[in-house]
């Protein structure tokens, strides 16, 4: 059996002392960089890269990785205790993981994103190591159409995310689409709806839109209202996940790790869709939907999962194909190169060691963050009893410093609080910034894939539907929006019938 | 033929806000090719979502006069103000800046706004003037836009900028300003906390993280 | 408007009288503390790349920290322009590109600097040849056979870029105004990994980039090589023949990447820079380094400020034509 002496080599190489100190070091910066709001695994690997000069590839590599999927365990956390995602990836999670840490249940949303996480990343790493080279094609196979399409259901998604009024939930997801236009035009150059404004000509920031309407309208909103806010801390409650609660999760879970290793894979950072994806599903396949959005741990298990396996999963196109899917794979090319070696189909063959080293290094960076992270609960919980008065200064300094580093630009920081005012604007109408944020992160993709799959085809929107896989994902896409529809509009017939009698 | 009344005044005004925004970002827009749906230009997308958000902002205040809903939620104005305030400033200052750029100009005529407003606010209540109630909410919104818009054009004149005093001046800065958001504030526990985060910001983003961030440009240089 | 203008003649009043009265002084401590290397495009790209290979080691030689600043923004435009703009004491530096000095000119009409007035060049720090590539599965299997059928099929072929104002753009821009064929389909991706990616599968039928990025890809056989645009063949891909080769000999154009202070820096400031670039350049780890990555090293001449000073005006006048001919307009 050539993986499983492939898989001796690697952990060969990864069990080494100097080895394991590495990863345990990548994993715990990716857990401090995840959790601190606004510092991403992008500023931080960049940052890295110079300190790692004097490491031999393999190792420096590890680190880098480490750091990377370590950030999407810390990610979950902030977005659990203060309703503040991190990254796209993390959105879902402050849905239905905030209001368990609300209910008192911050330490069974932790624990089961923990172990959702780990079972995830060890699936995910399996799956590198056996099928990783012909999955590969998976991603060659989707054009820019199969892109469009996949993105349309990404779309339809986020209806299903709603809780309230579905007609609000389409108006954000379509100012979402608006505001993702913002900025230089791919095909022309021409700058959109920028004012003349330079900071804005590469459009907005993901991190700075989310940080301002999710961190800075939050603590706008909790400083109104000094009775809900303070439930976070009245009961703690247990810090793991009982029996039946893992009863619950376990099926959410491997749902979300199949939908997020495969999504994982795609190029353009189809990793995103993961969590959204799974959210959808498990609601869908809930026996009682309404529980979520209020605590429900499917709500928290599947997306993370999905999370976690995207992650690990989006290092395939890089380590077969050299091509990287995302910002942060982009950036470990060029660690890569750095370090002398050059991504490409040849790395599997030339580069052995590096190769499947790595992929044992994720495994066992999982069972660390597992080790790091299940005591850290314990911490983060003891946080939470940190009163509101002294919580909100701190949080707002940790974003201010987050989202300058991002960039190196105090006017995001100014740009973020702009969005905090937004996004207070949009909570006292009573909209959701969840739909919102979707369809921003989708409609940069969405636009660019469309056109490019239109200039492709000379103009022929049939193109869209003559690709087998792109009609595919119609349909799919189609048939969600169906079923998210119909119930809400059966039930808008009994409320109209209730007002008529 | 009822009487006018609106029975979700919440989704009324949300769709006086979509209508908003889709008009304005079709202004801002409207300099930009349309081409057609077959080779799309710059502008197709940008005008029709913007056409979209309105025509659904337009949805939302038709169905706010059939569909009974929520009120009008009072804005937390004190909130509002010190939270943005305090990272304005961090913005302002962490680098120091001068008001020769666009988003300095509109920062800084938003500070000076606010001082005035918060002073005649106070003036105001003082002197036993109401300030509650939508119709004087709305009066002070527009007065506080109108005074950004004036000071934005008149600011050249003044020349403002504001010091490079890095992190560990600015990091309680925004922390500090930040707390008089909050009625709960002890002011001793908030200065003595806001010493202590910024040192351990200090040290995480600039020593650990190595992030380069300023930290106090006119006492160590960087 | 006369705050501005008062503000720049003072600030210009001022450096002129530190100029004159404290050249030497000002050299001699320098540099006493960090100097920042601006990079105007994201960490983990092929410029940050060089600018942290190649400042690595100038920081041993000039006995300061050199920072990299990556600030990405409009093409590098955003911050080419700041450093056009600051104090020309040596303390900001930018890792400058074709893109933001060659090829800005023709693409942006309000453009606020001049990439020849306004910086003073210090040298060039690696050349990187382009090479042109087709999906696996072309029909032509060279450049004479590329051309003729791009000729032949305007109407079916699909070019693609890694976006407006890219190198992958502008050489490929250069290509086609040189085979008289500007109206081919071109299609934008955000950046050469996605481009790479349709090309590699399929969905797209070529493109032109920099060997950096396309060497894996044509050793596995992933795309084909059409011709590489240097006068001779190149020692990491010595089965790609040279576009002089293959019919094209006027298409002679690679990517680079060339340090730059903003305009007035002191000589003695300029001289104490060219040599540690010098320095970091002739160490052989760092050589290699750079080498590892297909870059070509260029020899002292090339590199000087003279040097770079000839390639820069070399390459605006060879694109300025071609790119004002797309009709693609950066604000």
């Amino acid at each position: 059996m050539d993986l499983f002496s492939n898989l001796s080599l690697g952990f060969g190489v990864a069990l080494s002392l100097k080895n394991l100190a590495l990863c345990f070091t990548g994993c715990f910066i990716g857990t401090l960089i995840g959790v601190l709001p606004g510092v991403g695994p992008i500023a931080t690997i960049a940052m890295l890269l110079p300190i790692t000069f004097g490491i031999d590839p393999v190792g420096a590599l590890i680190m880098l990785a480490g750091i990377y999927y370590g950030a999407q365990y810390g990610g979950s956390t902030t977005a659990i205790l203060v309703n503040i995602p991190g990254e796209a990836t993390s959105v879902v999670t402050t849905l239905d993981g905030h209001q368990m840490a609300k209910q008192g249940r911050a330490g069974v949303a932790l624990g089961i994103s923990a172990i959702g996480s780990f079972i995830a990343g060890s699936f995910a790493t399996i799956l590198i190591a056996a099928l990783g080279a012909p999955l590969t094609k998976l991603a060659l196979l989707f054009g820019p159409a199969e892109y469009f399409s996949l993105m349309v259901m990404g779309l339809c998604f986020a209806v299903v995310l709603a809780r309230g009024s579905i007609l609000k939930a389409v108006a954000m997801i379509m100012l979402g689409l608006l505001l993702s236009t913002i900025g230089t035009d791919l095909e022309t150059g021409q700058e959109r709806m920028t004012f003349g404004f330079a900071p804005l000509s590469d459009g907005l920031d993901f991190a700075v839109l989310a940080m301002g309407i999710f961190g800075f309208a939050e603590v706008i909103k909790n400083l109104e209202n000094p009775e809900t806010r303070d439930v976070v801390k009245q009961k703690v409650g247990r810090l793991l996940p009982n029996g039946t609660e893992m009863r619950q999760a376990a099926a959410p879970i491997a749902r979300g790790t199949l939908l997020g290793s495969i999504l994982g894979i795609l190029p353009g950072n189809g990793a995103v869709l993961g969590p959204f994806a799974s959210y959808t599903l498990e609601k869908k396949l809930a026996q009682d939907p309404s529980r979520f959005g209020r605590g429900a741990i499917e709500g928290v298990a599947g997306p993370e999962s999905a999370n976690n396996a995207g992650a690990q999963t989006s290092f395939i196109p890089l380590l077969t194909l050299g091509i990287p899917p995302n910002a942060v794979m982009a950036l470990m090319v060029g660690a890569m190169t750095i370090h002398g070696v050059i991504p490409g189909p040849q790395v599997m063959t030339k580069n052995p060691q590096l190769f499947w080293g790595m992929i044992a290094s994720m495994w066992i960076g999982n069972l660390m963050l597992l080790i790091i992270n299940l005591p850290l609960i314990g911490l983060w919980v003891k946080l939470l009893k940190v009163p509101y008065r002294l919580m909100f200064p701190a949080i707002l300094l940790f974003c201010c410093i987050g989202i300058y580093s991002i960039n190196n630009s105090p006017v995001d920081v100014a740009m973020t609080a702009f969005f905090g005012l937004f996004g207070y604007a949009l909570v006292k109408f009573g909209f959701e910034p969840a739909p919102l944020l979707l369809g921003y992160v989708l409609g940069k993709l969405l636009e660019e894939k469309m056109r490019q799959a239109l200039i492709i085809s000379r103009g022929s929107f049939m193109t869209f539907v003559e690709r087998p896989i792109s009609a595919g994902l119609l349909l799919v896409a189609l048939v969600i929006l169906v079923v998210a529809l119909l119930p809400s509009i059966s039930k808008k017939r009994n409320v109209v019938f209730t007002e008529n009698s | 033929m009822g009487k006018f009344r609106i029975a979700s005044p919440q989704d009324f005004a949300g769709g006086l806000f979509l209508i908003a925004i889709g008009l304005g970002a079709y202004w801002a827009s409207s300099n930009l090719g349309m081409g057609t749906l077959r080779a799309m230009g710059p502008g197709m997308l940008p005008k029709s979502l913007a056409v979209i958000v309105a025509g659904l902002g337009a949805l939302l205040l038709l169905t706010s006069f059939r569909v009974e809903g929520p009120g009008l939620e009072r804005w937390s104005i004190r909130g509002l103000f010190f939270v943005l305030l305090g990272s304005c400033l961090f913005a302002l200052t962490i680098r120091g800046s001068d008001i020769s750029g666009t988003p300095e100009r509109i920062a800084s005529a938003m500070l000076i706004a606010s001082v005035i407003f918060l002073a005649a606010l106070f003036v105001a209540t003082r002197m036993g003037i109401a300030t509650d109630g939508h119709a004087v909410r709305a009066g002070m919104l527009a007065t506080y836009v109108a005074a950004v818009f004036v000071i934005y054009h008149v600011a050249p004149v003044i020349d403002l900028s504001f010091p490079a005093i890095g992190l560990i001046a600015a990091g309680p800065l925004v922390a500090i300003v930040s707390a008089f958001a909050s009625p709960e504030t002890k002011w001793g526990e908030v200065i003595m906390f806001a010493t202590f985060m910024t040192a351990l910001c200090a040290g995480l983003f600039k020593y650990a993280l190595g992030l380069p961030i300023p930290l106090a440009p006119w006492l160590l240089g960087y | 408007m006369t705050t501005l203008t008062r503000r720049a003649a003072l600030g210009a009043a001022a450096v002129a009288a530190s100029l004159a009265m404290s050249n030497g002084a000002q050299a001699q401590g320098y540099p006493n503390k960090p100097i920042t290397m601006m990079v105007a495009f994201a960490a983990g790209g092929p410029t940050d790349v060089i600018a942290r290979i190649v400042s690595e080691h100038m920081s041993k030689t000039l006995g300061q920290q050199i920072i990299i600043e990556n600030v990405a923004g409009a093409g590098g435009t955003t911050t080419t322009a700041r450093v056009a703009a600051a104090a020309p004491d040596g303390y900001t530096l930018i890792m400058g590109q074709m893109g933001t000095h060659a090829a800005a000119p023709a693409l942006y009409p309000n453009l606020r600097y001049n990439p020849v007035t306004d910086f003073t060049p210090i040298g060039v720090a690696g050349i990187t040849p382009i090479v042109i590539v087709t999906k696996k599965d072309f029909p032509a299997n060279n450049l004479r056979e590329f051309v003729a059928y791009v000729k032949a099929n305007p109407d079916k072929v699909n070019q693609a870029h890694a976006g407006i104002g890219s190198t992958a753009f502008t050489t490929c821009v250069l290509l086609k105004a040189q085979m008289g064929v500007q109206k081919l389909n071109a299609v934008a991706y955000r950046g050469t990994g996605p481009a790479l990616n349709d090309l590699v599968g399929g969905q797209v039928d070529f493109m032109c980039d920099q060997v950096t990025n396309l060497t894996p890809q044509i050793t596995a056989g992933n795309v084909k090589a059409m011709g590489i645009a240097t006068p001779a063949r190149l020692a990491v891909l010595p089965n790609v023949p040279t576009t002089t080769e293959g019919g094209m000999p006027d298409y002679q154009i690679s990517g680079w990447n060339a340090i730059f202070g903003p305009k007035g820096l002191p000589a003695d400031i300029q001289a104490r820079l060219v040599d540690a670039l010098d320095k970091a350049l002739e160490d052989p780890a760092t050589n290699k380094r750079l080498a590892d990555l297909g870059t070509v090293i260029p020899n002292k001449t090339e590199r000087a400020p003279a040097g770079l000073a000839a390639i820069l005006a070399r390459d605006l006048a060879l694109l300025d034509k071609p790119l004002r001919e797309t009709g693609a307009v950066g604000q």
